[in-house]
């Protein structure tokens, strides 16, 4: 004899499983599914993708012309462990007298060749606690580098110079290639830098920054004592003004690209989703006649749903990747595409796909059921 | 005999757009018996049905399930459904749709499917089991309507017109299957059927929107 307070629910684990049999069920509605899914999810992560990719074009071509020029980077920053084990492999390494532009210091991999830093040429500035003349190790969140003025080392805009030893200029290093080190040792892509042709001896000088410490840089940059004292005030500011334009275009586009993207992508595939969850209503009655509550249902219908967004998440990634191969897009382009997107993607689809259950049971389930 | 549990109507009454169908209607069935419910078409049946079964809230009235302590509980989670119309996942397996039953008790998988085996092979459908639902004929589906009903472990079943869709022969054997298979399940079958009305313990008529004579 059943007691009045046994639950006669279904369990968690079935409600799960029910939903991912009928998807795997489905059929031609699951293939069609996975297939709207897949080509919208591709378009919007090629969508992205390409985006990214001609700003970077195009701040490749500024750095040609000797403008002012943007670097895209992806989300993070540079922690405190990432500084400390660049450090230790020697891929950046400043010294406290080149940060004064009166010492040697080192940097390495960063124009391929070694370039040796010596007095008069080129200044390695470091920020943080460096600036403020603590003495301590951290590697700051912020470089600047300045190159001296290339007029009057004969190359022009947009190279720069290995320096031997005796501080004599050797082969141009191509902007191509310096870019090409910079995103691929991926250390300084999280950052924002800028080139800006400046007054006196420093004709170039990159601004290196973490995300979050680009005010701090702008601010230390204004009230660097260790510039040069010909080097205008006006670079510097030319510098901070060139710095806040190109930042926010950037974001603004890559904002607009990955929101739009993944939300028209998303949108869309869970209207169809709502669509195809109102014609099986009747499915939705037989459920209810078995005793399935509101909540249930929805989680029936969510785990359907999830497993076909995420095969079809899948095969969207898959297209995306051979198209982006083809196009010559940069990995690390489309990785942030394909992530940026889908974290959308997926939280509209799912917002959309949980207004599907409520939608598909409408109305008293007896009128459901027999409405066939 | 010790006070069994009943499904009861008390006092029901629900209008549509035309007019009203049920007028206060009460009605008890205990668990164990075998109620028929005839009536015209459009007399109210389903409706009361639906009412006792939790799909719809009465606009007068209450239906709940009255267990021996006296308390009164929601009906949904205690009924079993045989409906009108032959609804069933169609592109799952045979197997699959009968063991929903079970999985709706929470049974669990293996545990649903072993009573839906059984299920099936009372009511003759175990040679189909593997076949997918949409592929059987509109007796089959009915049967297997059934067979989801029986493989859930309800103290009451409510079935709509359950053999409107079998020939008379099969429509027996059916109905004998149900017998042997609803061991203390309360049933309250809605029929124009007078054969299956014959196999039940009482036999109620409604006639607009009131319970009429009652038969045994």
């Amino acid at each position: 004899m059943p007691q009045p307070d046994r639950s006669s629910k279904w369990r968690l684990r079935e409600v799960v499983g029910e939903g991912i049999r009928n998807a795997a069920h489905g059929g031609p509605r699951s293939l069609f599914l996975v297939g709207l899914l897949a080509v919208l999810a591709a378009v919007a992560v090629l969508a992205e993708a390409t985006t990214l990719q001609s700003l970077r074009d195009e701040e490749v071509r500024l750095w040609r012309e000797g403008s002012h020029v943007v670097v895209v980077g992806s989300e993070g920053g540079i922690n405190g462990t990432e500084c400390e084990s660049l450090s230790e492999s020697g891929a950046v390494e400043v010294s406290g007298a080149a940060r004064r532009a009166s010492g040697t210091g080192t940097v390495e991999n960063l124009g391929g060749p070694e370039v040796t830093l010596t007095e008069g040429t080129v200044g390695v500035l470091a920020m943080g606690d460096r600036l403020a003349g603590s003495g301590s190790a951290r590697v700051p969140p912020a470089v600047v580098l300045a190159l001296p003025a290339a007029d009057s080392l004969g190359v022009s805009g947009g190279e720069m110079l290995t320096i031997a030893s005796d501080g004599t200029p050797e082969l141009p290093v191509t902007v191509d290639e310096v870019r090409d080190l910079f995103y691929a040792t991926n250390r300084y892509s999280t950052g924002v830098f800028s080139v800006v042709p400046a007054a006196g001896i420093f004709d170039t000088c990159f601004l290196l920054a973490a995300p979050g410490y680009l005010e701090i840089a702008k601010a230390q940059v204004s009230s660097l004592s260790v510039l040069p004292d010909h080097a205008s005030d006006a670079s510097i500011r030319l510098l901070l003004r060139t710095e806040d334009g190109v930042e926010q275009v950037r974001r603004r586009a890559e904002s607009r690209v990955t929101r739009w993207g993944g939300l028209v992508a998303g949108i869309v595939a869970g209207l169809v989703w709502v669509l195809m969850m109102m014609l099986r209503r009747t499915e939705s009655g037989l459920y209810r006649t078995l005793g399935v509550s509101f909540a249930e249902l929805i989680l029936l219908r969510l785990s359907e749903g999830f497993l076909l967004a995420v095969i079809g998440l899948g095969v969207a990634a898959t297209a995306a990747g051979v198209v982006s191969l083809a196009m010559d897009i940069r990995g690390e382009l489309f990785t942030h595409a394909l992530t940026a997107m889908a974290s959308v993607f997926l939280s509209v689809f799912v917002l959309i796909a949980l207004l599907a259950g409520p939608l598909s049971w409408r109305g008293d389930m007896i009128r459901l059921v027999k409405d066939r | 005999m010790a006070r069994r549990a009943a499904l009861k109507a008390v006092g029901v009454s629900h209008s549509f757009r035309d007019g009203r169908v049920l007028d206060e209607v009460s009605l008890e069935v205990a668990q164990g018996e075998w109620v028929a419910l005839m009536g015209p078409s459009g007399s109210g049946k389903t409706t009361l049905l639906s009412i006792l079964g939790g799909m719809l809230r009465p606009q007068g009235g209450h239906a709940c399930v009255q267990w021996p302590s006296g308390v009164e509980t929601h009906a949904a989670s205690w009924v079993a459904w045989v409906l009108q119309t032959t609804t069933a996942l169609g592109r799952r397996s045979v197997l699959d749709n009968a063991a929903l039953g079970g999985l709706s008790d929470g049974l669990g998988s293996s545990l649903a499917a072993d009573r839906a085996a059984e299920t099936l092979d009372r009511l003759g459908l175990m040679g189909r089991a593997d076949h997918r639902a949409r592929d059987l004929s509109g007796g089959e589906l009915q049967r297997l309507s059934i067979a989801r009903a029986l493989s859930s472990t309800r103290p009451f079943l409510l079935a709509d017109e359950p053999t409107g869709q079998i020939d008379q022969s099969t429509s027996q054997e059916v109905i004998r299957a149900m017998r042997d298979a609803c061991v203390d399940v309360g049933v309250l079958i809605a029929t124009h059927d007078r054969l299956v009305a014959h196999e039940c313990d009482r036999v109620l008529t409604l006639v607009d929107g009131r319970i009429g004579d009652a038969a045994t």
